[in-house]
């Protein structure tokens, strides 16, 4: 099973990501769908330059044993936290907009987006409608 | 049918762009850089390579980590924190056996959380691992205490102070340096003996500030989110 | 060791924003201050001009490498340009810390981006910037700003998973992430499997970002839906970003004419989507992508006189894209509507210098001679060999002159003296590089100045140019042609992405 390595999973995983990034229509869906697909980026970072022999890159090494290669699994440590930011505030908008409309529906929102733009003109629309400025608790 | 064409679609331009991938894997090579970890290793004084890499050879790259976070924390609190108070959801009832289990949890998470952050150089850890299960034994914590008791202990003692002046902080780390006439971003305090705890200062003291650092962050957006459930 | 204080500062004076709430307008003042000092310390005799050190003082294999070369310095020149400008334009509205301190993120990002010369301090760049941008897009919270933005951050993610995959690619087969270490491993062995597709995948996922038409598909709504200074400052600067790492992938990979068929699609698409449309602020996004066109073409001719012809024409489409998107922001702030129509109506109302400024940018835009669009078109036009290239030169800037005909009802007129121009003095601050683009030029770069002197057969042809536009508006007018705003939604973004990354292998492959 050489050829079924943490690469290859993670790029069926890449695939499975984007396809329902496309075709399911319920946003928070879509935003699960979103880290599916960094979370393969971070697997296909971290099997590179691995073999299942390897032993962790933790000095002193034990001698014959070769050890993993330590930049990959440096910059996984940076992908995450930039994947735990974009969840983050993908989710606070999608709050924002389902208390908005009501319903989770990608269509939906974006419809109603358009014709409310185009109706209404761009100045009158805000996201909670009561009242954006309601306290000043935060800078 | 629409529907049907764009879901074949999209299945099949997925699965192309995934083949491409596979279909030209690269293979790994085994040896890493032997010598120049052994030398990394010494030169920061970490026995853990991967610690070696990010507060140390690269942490330039680490100090823009840090921004994202504190961005994210930014975005999160003020989009959620400026509704009107009417807005404030009412607490989920809580089953007696997760607030029981929660209660003894969370001390060990905690504990755990400081331990990864401390020794982080010299095992598996680090400061954005060891904030992490912190937070999570703080979520632990809010399950069995309550979410107000704690926003009220945490926010008298200064917490909210504590979001800027963190990144702050390790700024000055980085810029630490120029003082011992070393050039800036990298490791200046003097490098002990290797294996100890405090066998590589530099390092010990950026993964304390980072896993405060990601501590609060976690706390304010796991509270922002606590209040602001929203609803459909 | 000065090189990493460009954004350093930055940094320090956004936390300090936030720490010292009151203290948030004089950061802005102090960052701009300590960037004319670092530029000063730059180009002063006692430390060379192009420097180049290891960030950390670290070898090159595992360390991040920072560099001042021409690109970089042009870039940190716009940005600063672009900084005055805005701080001026947003200096009597009340501005919050959190407001200022993703501004000097934003700022501070910028600089280190065009610094760098690692691939994945490229990538957490980037990833910053889209955070930071995101959140201010949608800064004053209505719908359709939070919709355009939350688009915007789904398609930039999944694009930066498909950068971070060309990453691992290539450190995989390089042994080292620095640019000089791919440059050398291409070098070495052009015909090797692995560089079609890491070439591919970084392309498409900094594409995302870049301003390509068929990869970011969220530019017309997010760049016309937010407030006009942080337009000005994303159609101005931060798309450049994506340009500048797609010119620095151009230096390792043999991308040439992928760049060429790019920046062609991309300037005539978006041109015809500028000719359709009614809305300014749309049509502005809109044209951001068929400059962007431009310098894509001008980087895939690939030589000498070209690439100094893109740098230029960035630092001059920089300065009067913010122009139009502050003055149309003023504008439409007075007016209460975006609508070209509706502001040609009330014209009267809209204030003289406001007026007059999105008047420059027109003719600048349009490249009519005396000003720096034409200045900084023409070493492009001079240096694109090859019929095909010509011919799409002179479709976008027919292109641009017909869109731009629209807005000439907004010029005549009575020009009364309305009150209240809150703003014009950034104006005139954008208005001295655009009329003054070539002293000014031969004056900061002297010996390296990277301008041609004045030539008069490609001056005529501009203007030939504008006037083609101008009766191609005249005979448009008459058709009505709305091509299909429906591509510009989520769904269809995630395809072009996915599709434009399997065309690009292609082309790579059997190129």
């Amino acid at each position: 099973m050489g050829w079924l390595g943490g690469t290859t999973v993670a790029m069926i995983l890449f695939a499975i990501g984007t396809t329902a990034l496309i075709v399911r229509r319920d946003l928070v869906i879509k935003l699960l769908a979103l880290g599916l697909v960094n979370s393969s980026g971070i697997l296909f970072l971290i099997s590179i330059r691995f073999q299942p022999k390897m032993e962790a890159p933790i000095l002193p090494a034990k001698v014959g044993i070769p050890i993993a290669d330590p930049l990959p699994q440096a910059l996984v440590l940076s992908a995450i936290v930039i994947n735990f930011a974009i969840l983050a505030l993908s989710l606070v908008f999608v709050m924002l907009l389902v208390e908005r409309y009501h319903s989770t529906d990608c269509a939906r929102i974006e419809h109603a987006v358009e014709t409310e733009k185009a109706t209404l003109g761009s100045q009158n629309l805000a996201a909670d409608p009561s009242g954006a400025d309601a306290q000043e608790a935060i800078p | 049918m629409k529907r049907i064409v764009r879901t074949a679609l999209a299945i099949a331009l997925s699965l192309a762009a995934c083949g491409i991938v596979i279909f030209n894997l690269p293979i790994s090579e085994g040896a890493t850089h032997q010598n120049d970890m052994t030398r990394l290793a010494t030169e920061t004084g970490a026995p853990n390579l991967v610690s070696a890499i990010y507060l140390g050879a690269r942490l330039y790259d680490t100090l823009f980590e840090v921004l994202v976070f504190t961005v994210a924390v930014i975005g999160v609190r003020f989009y959620l924190l400026r509704r009107p108070s009417t807005a404030r959801a009412t607490p989920i009832p809580e089953s007696h056996v997760l607030q029981a289990s929660a209660q003894i949890l969370y001390p060990l998470t905690l504990i755990l959380g400081l331990y990864l952050a401390l020794f982080g150089h010299l095992s598996p850890g680090g400061g954005f691992s060891g904030g992490v299960v912190a937070a999570s034994g703080l979520l632990l914590c809010v399950m069995s205490i309550g979410a107000e008791t704690i926003y009220r202990r945490l926010s008298g003692a200064g917490i909210e102070r504590l979001e800027w002046a963190l990144p702050m902080v390790i700024v000055a780390v980085c810029v630490l340096p120029v003082v011992f006439t070393r050039p800036i971003l990298s490791n200046s305090l003097p490098v002990g003996q290797a294996g100890h705890v405090f066998g590589s200062p530099s390092i010990l003291l950026l993964n304390i500030l980072i896993g405060l650092k990601v501590l609060i962050g976690s706390w304010m957006v796991l509270y922002a989110f606590i209040l602001y459930r929203g609803e459909i | 060791m000065i090189l990493p204080l460009f954004p350093l500062s930055h940094i320090l004076l956004g936390l300090a924003a936030i720490a010292w709430k009151a203290s948030a307008r004089a950061t802005l003042i102090v960052g701009l201050i300590v960037d004319m000092a670092l530029v000063a310390i730059a180009f002063s005799p006692a430390a060379p001009w192009l420097s180049s050190t290891v960030a950390g003082g670290w070898t090159d294999a595992i360390g991040i490498r920072l560099a001042l070369d021409s690109l970089a310095l042009d870039l940190i020149l716009l940005t600063i340009l672009l900084e005055l400008a805005v701080i001026i334009y947003l200096w009597r509205q009340h501005l919050r810390p959190s407001f200022v301190i993703l501004l000097q993120f934003l700022v501070g990002a910028v600089m280190a981006l065009v610094l760098t010369q690692d691939l994945f301090n490229i990538y957490v760049i980037l990833e910053l910037l889209t955070l930071v941008s995101f959140l201010l897009v949608a800064y004053d919270r209505r719908t359709f700003q939070i919709w355009a933005s939350l688009k915007y951050l789904i398609l930039a993610s999944v694009g930066m998973s498909i950068f971070l995959l060309g990453v691992a690619v290539a450190y995989t087969n390089v042994g080292s992430l620095g640019l000089a270490a791919l440059q050398r491993a291409v070098a070495e062995n052009p015909q090797a499997s692995w560089i079609p597709l890491a070439a591919a995948l970084l392309v498409s996922g900094v594409s995302v970002k870049a301003g390509i038409l068929t990869f970011s598909l969220w530019l017309p709504d997010a760049h016309s839906a937010a407030p006009a200074a942080i337009s000005a400052f994303l159609s101005g600067l931060v798309i450049k970003m994506g340009v500048v790492v797609l010119i620095r992938l151009a230096g390792v990979f043999p991308l040439a004419l992928v760049l060429q068929i790019l920046g062609a699609i991309t300037g005539i698409g978006g041109a015809i989507y500028a000719m359709a449309s009614k809305d300014l602020k749309r049509m502005l996004a809109f044209h951001t992508l068929s400059q962007i066109g431009y310098l894509l073409i001008g980087m895939g001719v690939a030589n000498e006189a070209a690439a100094k012809g893109v740098l230029a024409y960035a630092l001059a489409h920089g300065s009067f894209k913010a122009l139009l998107f502050l003055a149309a922001g003023a504008a439409c702030d007075v007016i209460g509507s975006t609508e070209i129509t509706e502001l040609a109506r009330a014209r009267h109302r809209i204030p003289l210098r406001t007026r007059a400024a999105l008047l420059l940018g027109t003719l600048a835009i349009v490249g009519l001679p005396p000003f720096d669009g034409y200045i900084a078109k023409a070493p492009l036009l001079n240096a694109a060999h090859g019929w095909a290239n010509q011919i799409i030169l002179l479709l976008l800037g027919i292109g641009t002159a017909a869109s731009f005909a629209k807005l000439l009802p907004l010029f005549k007129g009575p020009y009364r003296r309305v009150g209240n121009d809150p703003a014009w003095e950034s104006y005139i601050v954008l208005a001295l590089p655009i009329v003054l683009f070539l002293p000014i030029e031969r004056a900061l770069f002297g010996p390296a100045s990277v301008l041609p002197a004045m030539d008069w057969v490609i001056a005529a042809e501009s203007v030939a140019v504008v006037a083609t536009g101008w009766l191609v508006h005249q005979i448009c007018r008459r058709l009505s042609f709305r091509p299909s705003e429906s591509l510009f939604r989520l769904e269809p973004g995630m395809f072009a992405i996915l599709l434009g990354f399997v065309a690009i292998y292609l082309l790579l492959r059997l190129g």
